[in-house]
């Protein structure tokens, strides 16, 4: 749980930000003194002693009743102490769930015999960052296990508590929370740019396998782990993109990763050669004792509530999420048929955008270090591009500038979110990186530029350059939107400069 | 008096020490449009010596407060000077205990408001002040009574949080903040709506805090507490409500504390020395301070030698003034403990206005409280003094215009600014222009300003350079190790006007630095 | 504890010329004074003791929120008794404990001494008691005390009746009035018949009969209540 990482002289520890406790309550379960215990519905780690556990739900409680004094509507959200930060979300009527993070803290050795000072960093965790991992959480086990009400109508709150356990107890090992950053607060979705016609061409790919099998409701396509066309709903498509980007794709990457760079187009001979396999369900068709088992998702859980089979099947770099109704026995036969139908098709899909991808990067110029790094986010349609974050998977998020620099982007966001009007806040940090952060119509854009002697003028004319030669890049269409979303970004930029 | 202050033998460099510079500022500059501002020599500086505590930013005020943040809630060390005795801390809670004076005072406030009504929690900013034993000391709206239930689960959070050997710090919700203050043996809370972050709320308590001390002494509070747990604090501080009420109010509204810094009285430096020796001249034995006051602004300050008075006690001092109209007509004497000076230890202070009508007000603070009548002497040989030179007419006449308007700088664009030279603690800044005048509007921009402010000095992520263009004003701050400079312009002005307006305000306050500081401090 | 007379006044060293040079100039005032004293008014806080002043000085009532005073609050009035001018250097202190200190300190300066109560606070009333202890010691020992029940103007929040007022001023052997610093009922009295009896104990002439401070004021006070001033 801890990771140290050794600090300068050998000496100090330093201790990132890890999750000391995860629970839920529902004050109402237990109101009478001595049944406290029945408030909690789940509790990490599991191993705490009882009246530990109490104390602890109790303070939450504390707290939240307490800032109704203020403003009874809107509760405490964070609890700040010098050793955590606490977390609190309802997402449903009167079930809260807590989030305790340790703030990251500097172990310094003493003398033989004394144990060493500790010194908590208690302005390093953003609230909004937390925040929303917080909300991501609830997002994900609703996505899996539909809401906890509808648990309890099902089943009460025994089925409740083990839909809970069985969910958190492998989720919460998979939060990463000392890597957690802006991008987490957007929980935006990357679209993958794409010339007119290949958008056409899968566009009506998509059509057609949903013409030829009728059980599928929802199809969404993705490349390259970016989302090129969804029918899903914004909100659902995003939690079901976060669980696909850094979960189930990155355990199934290996095959592909040859592929992608050299895109070998296979000989057609009528069906018998694609790339096309299940990530979810039968791992291999051939297999006699082959299982057709899909996870299941729940989507649209405000008004219809519909419970469905995920079906993600993937040729190269290309990615299609099939979901049919959870009512609808799925077994080999259909499986064969889907695999027959789209196997073929998406490999020559995969490898035509793979081509056409490859193009555009020539046009663009050899990739390099550009002076400039950014982040942008289109709250309307939830599109995301970040030149900051290298890759971004389940266990680390490689950023490619120093972490107080993407926190001071996170406290920019912050002054946003505060103010409901467009600005622009341009900062010099104190090691002379300039950081320009701009809201403007729903979209938010961030750049560092690593232009130590610039004065604010010419930081707005480098802006402006380097957004003249990202210009060039060309016209690139937005599946989800269909909007020239760079051409937004340069837009924005322009903008910026005025 | 061994009750008194009385630490010749303690220089201030050792205080000082600890009010070191923060580290980030040690670099060199070279973003300067103007090269060469280090410290001491930008617009503002004082030649000789200096007149104020060094103090950097905030951050110093709060410096103990950091203290018991890295030990954790451990015991404080808070009296570093002078000897801890002070007699009116003993006997006085018990000797009056047959008296429980719980008619308090009648009609002292018009805050007898419903605390569970709407309009009670639409108030921008809360304070309230407990005991540990959650007894309520005060509050800023609605009665202590009233909010005594209130007040009991604050203090039960801060000790359960304790009782986990962890500190609370606050609470964040949308559309406002609780920020805890843990001062053994008070404990302040504020409830705030404003855009201030934590720490700046926290600095605000700070203040609250030390006004509390600068009545009572640290060493009294700690007497009456370690005795009587259960002390309602309440019958010491009678009568001192309008003070903080006031001390709050100038937290909202005036730069200088925000700053750290002091205002002077724009003023020819050769009047301003006229004053000043006279002021020098007029000395006692036990005079430590003379400090002459314009309204909010300073006009001039003498000090005995090797002693410093730290802003934060000066602004006490200010509050004090301008919060009660008795020094209006006769002379006033006066306990007060300066507690940046010494938490344990009463200074006494004898204030009055120079002539009946007038807005200058005169502070003598002696270490002796039998000085009334020497100090009343002082203050007479002053006035004389200063009477038979013409630089009293020449201050009478400064006195019509405290302030200036922004218009004087020549930059069509800018609105308002803040300018604080870092070596001397003094800064300058116009009056408000139309668009801020009001109350809710002056307010409003202040809290631009703890915004920029706060950004700035962030404690772990600083920042030399911030530029916010909003819907109704473009925002600058700048920080370099000579000084802060904050800028207010109107939404129109551009990026490249503000960087030449930079340039020309700069010039401009180099121009006047010798009518808007006090360049020669003087000692006795 | 009664007033007694007194054969000298006691010099002060800080203040030791103004008492014996006649006709002085008093620098706050600018009025030209024959002698001077030091009154000093006392009571618990809110009893009115600064409106009681404001009231004598300026003749006006100060209305609004109640304004605590801080420490000792000094000012100067010239009153004629008698043909002579006579500046009273009056102290005005706050009531609170915490400023307890400092009033101490200047007990003894003090010539004569108004203790006040507010008669519509039984607390106030009860202190006096403590109140006369301080004085006895902290005070001179041939000073002028006199007992005043302020705020007689209001009726109808009386709590303490004038006989109990009376009563205790008895026992102690002070002279007592009920006052309004409002109306302005029996103030300027206080101050006059203070600075009548300070004005005899130092310029008695052989002839002159003694001045007895008791039968003045019962002689010249208005009655307070219903039938009163108005």
């Amino acid at each position: 749980m801890i990771s140290p990482r050794m600090a300068t002289g050998m000496q100090e520890k330093q201790y990132t930000p890890s999750l000391l406790n995860f629970f839920i309550y529902n004050p109402k379960f237990g109101p009478r003194e001595g049944e406290e215990e029945k408030k909690i519905l789940f509790y990490h780690p599991s191993d705490v002693e009882k009246n530990e556990k109490i104390r602890n739900v109790g303070l939450c409680e504390a707290i939240v009743q307490f800032t109704r004094t203020f403003c009874p509507s809107k509760p405490a959200k964070s609890l700040h102490t010098q050793k955590n930060r606490q977390f609190f979300f309802e997402p449903e009527e009167n079930f809260w769930i807590v989030m305790v993070v340790r703030n990251p803290m500097v172990e310094k050795p003493n003398k033989e015999g004394k144990p060493p000072t500790i010194e908590y960093q208690e302005e390093e965790i953003l609230d909004t960052v937390y925040g929303a991992v917080l909300q991501q959480c609830y997002s994900m086990y609703k996505l899996f296990n539909g809401t906890f009400a509808r648990a309890m109508e099902a089943g009460g709150v025994e089925l409740l508590t083990q839909k809970l356990e069985k969910f958190f107890y492998r989720y919460l090992q998979t939060l990463h929370l000392q890597s957690c950053d802006l991008l987490d607060v957007f929980g935006g979705i990357s679209f993958f740019p794409l010339d007119k016609m290949t958008y056409l061409k899968i566009q009506s790919f998509v059509n057609r396998v949903e013409e030829s099998l009728s059980l599928i409701k929802y199809t969404a396509f993705l490349y390259n782990d970016q989302l090129i066309w969804s029918g899903l709903e914004q909100d659902d498509m995003r939690i079901l993109y976060k669980y696909l980007t850094t979960s189930l794709f990155p355990r199934h990457s290996e095959p592909e990763l040859a592929g992608r760079d050299s895109p070998l187009r296979p000989e057609v001979a009528g069906n018998l050669l694609h790339y096309g396999r299940f990530l979810t369900g039968p791992s291999n068709l051939k297999d006699p004792e082959a299982k057709f088992r899909f996870p299941k998702i729940f989507v649209n859980t405000d008004d219809s509530y519909e419970e469905l089979h995920l079906i993600v099947y993937k040729a190269m770099s290309a990615a299609v999420c099939f979901m049919i109704s959870a009512s609808e026995e799925l077994g080999r036969e259909f499986c064969e048929q889907l695999d027959g139908l789209v196997g073929p098709q998406l490999t020559l899909l995969a490898s035509d955008i793979c081509e056409q991808y490859n193009i555009n990067r020539r046009v663009s110029g050899p990739d390099k270090e550009p002076q400039f790094k950014f982040i942008y986010f289109n709250h309307m349609n939830l599109a995301e591009k970040s030149t900051i974050h290298m890759r971004k998977t389940a266990s680390v998020s490689l950023t490619s500038v120093h972490p107080d620099l993407m926190k001071i982007l996170g406290d920019i966001h912050a002054d946003f979110v505060r103010v409901d009007e467009d600005e622009e806040i341009i900062v010099k940090a104190m090691t002379d990186y300039w950081v320009v952060g701009k809201k403007s119509d729903q979209r938010e854009l961030y750049v560092i530029l690593n232009q130590k002697n610039a004065n604010l003028i010419e930081v707005n004319e480098e802006v402006k350059r380097l957004c003249a030669t990202q210009c060039i890049v060309t016209r690139h269409l937005n599946g989800y939107t269909q909007t020239l979303y760079l051409a937004l970004i340069v837009s924005l930029l322009w903008n910026a400069i005025i | 008096m061994a009750a008194d202050v009385h630490n010749k033998a303690v220089p201030w460099e050792t205080a000082n020490g600890s009010l070191a510079p923060v580290e980030r500022l040690r670099q060199d500059r070279c973003d300067s449009p103007t090269p060469g501002l280090v410290e001491g020599t930008e617009p503002g500086a004082g030649q000789d010596s200096h007149m104020f505590v060094h103090a950097q930013s905030f951050e110093d005020l709060t410096a103990d407060g950091d203290d018991t943040r890295a030990e954790a809630a451990g015991s404080e060390n808070t009296s570093r000077l002078g000897e801890p005795a002070d007699e009116g801390a003993q006997g006085l809670p018990s000797e009056e205990e047959q008296v429980e004076e719980k008619e308090s005072h009648p009609g002292s406030r018009a805050k007898e408001e419903d605390v569970t009504s709407e309009a009670w929690r639409r108030h921008r900013k809360h304070v309230f002040v407990l005991s540990e034993a959650g007894k309520p000391i005060y509050s800023r709206y609605g009665t202590e009574e009233a909010l005594s239930s209130t007040m009991g689960v604050m203090m039960a959070l801060v000790s359960f949080v304790e009782a986990e050997k962890n500190i609370i710090r606050s609470i964040h919700a949308d559309g406002y903040k609780v920020v805890f203050l843990r001062k053994s043996p008070l404990v302040l809370v504020g409830v705030a709506q404003t855009l201030q972050s934590e720490r700046d709320l926290s600095r605000e308590l700070h203040y609250i805090y030390y006004q509390i001390i600068s009545l009572l002494t640290l060493t009294q509070l700690n007497h009456i507490f370690q005795h009587k747990q259960n002390y309602d604090l309440r019958r010491l501080l009678a009568g001192s409500e309008h003070l903080t009420d006031n001390l709050l109010k100038l937290l909202d509204r005036d730069p200088g504390l925000l700053l750290s810094a002091v205002t002077c009285l724009p003023l020819s430096s050769s009047v301003r020395d006229v004053i000043s020796s006279s002021l020098q001249a007029a000395k006692a034995k036990n005079l430590v301070f003379s400090i002459l006051l314009a309204g909010s602004h300073l006009v001039t300050l003498v000090r005995k030698k090797d002693q410093y008075l730290h802003h934060m006690d000066l602004h006490l001092l200010f509050n004090l003034v301008g919060s009660s109209s008795s020094f209006r007509e006769g002379e006033g004497w006066t306990p007060i403990c300066l507690p940046k000076f010494n938490t344990a230890g009463f200074f006494h202070a004898h204030i009055s206005y120079l002539e009946p009508g007038t807005d200058l007000c005169l502070i003598l603070v002696s270490t002796d409280r039998e000085d009334f009548f020497n100090l009343s002497d002082c203050k007479h040989r002053f006035l004389e003094r200063l009477r038979r030179r013409t630089a009293y007419q020449a201050l009478q006449e400064a006195l019509k215009n405290p302030s200036y308007s922004v218009s004087q700088v020549g930059i069509p664009e800018l609105r308002h600014f803040l300018y604080k030279s870092k070596s001397s603690g003094l800064y300058t800044s116009p009056e408000f222009p139309v668009p801020y005048q009001s109350e809710e509007e002056q307010e409003r921009i202040m809290e631009l300003y703890q915004y920029l402010h706060s950004r700035i000095h962030h404690p772990t992520r600083p920042l030399r350079f911030i530029y916010c263009c909003g819907e109704s004003e473009n925002l600058l701050a700048w920080v370099t190790s000579g000084f802060e400079l904050y800028l207010c312009f109107s939404p129109l002005g551009t990026k490249a006007l503000a960087v030449s307006a930079i340039n020309k305000l700069l010039k401009w306050i180099r121009k006047e630095e010798d009518r808007l500081f006090i360049l020669s401090p003087q000692t006795y | 504890m009664s007033a007694r007379r007194a054969s000298a006044l006691r010099e002060d060293s800080s203040s030791s010329s103004d008492e014996k040079q006649f006709l002085q100039r008093c620098p706050s005032t600018n009025e030209y004074f024959d002698i001077a004293f030091k009154v000093m008014l006392l009571g618990d806080s809110a009893v009115g003791k600064t409106c009681f002043l404001v009231q004598f000085k300026d003749g006006a009532f100060l209305a609004g929120n109640f304004i605590a005073t801080v420490g000792i609050d000094f000012r100067n009035k010239v009153v004629t008794v008698d043909n002579l001018k006579v500046k009273l250097q009056i102290w005005d202190t706050a009531g609170q404990e915490r400023f307890r200190s400092v009033t101490h300190a200047y007990y003894r300066d003090a010539q004569a001494l108004l203790l006040l109560y507010d008669i519509t606070s039984k607390s106030s009333f009860d202190n006096i008691r403590a109140w006369l202890t301080e004085i006895h010691e902290y005070a001179q020992k041939d000073v002028v005390i006199m007992l005043l029940g302020n705020k007689s103007d209001m009726v109808h929040e009386r709590v303490i009746k004038q006989e109990e007022g009376q009563k205790l001023a008895r026992e102690y052997g002070v002279p007592f009035m009920e006052t309004s610093a409002k109306t302005g009922v029996n103030v300027e009295l206080a101050f006059l018949a203070v600075a009548k009896e300070l004005k005899q104990r130092v310029s008695q002439q052989p002839n002159e009969p003694k001045f007895q401070i008791h039968e003045y004021i019962e002689s010249q006070k208005q009655k307070s209540g219903c039938c009163g001033f108005m």
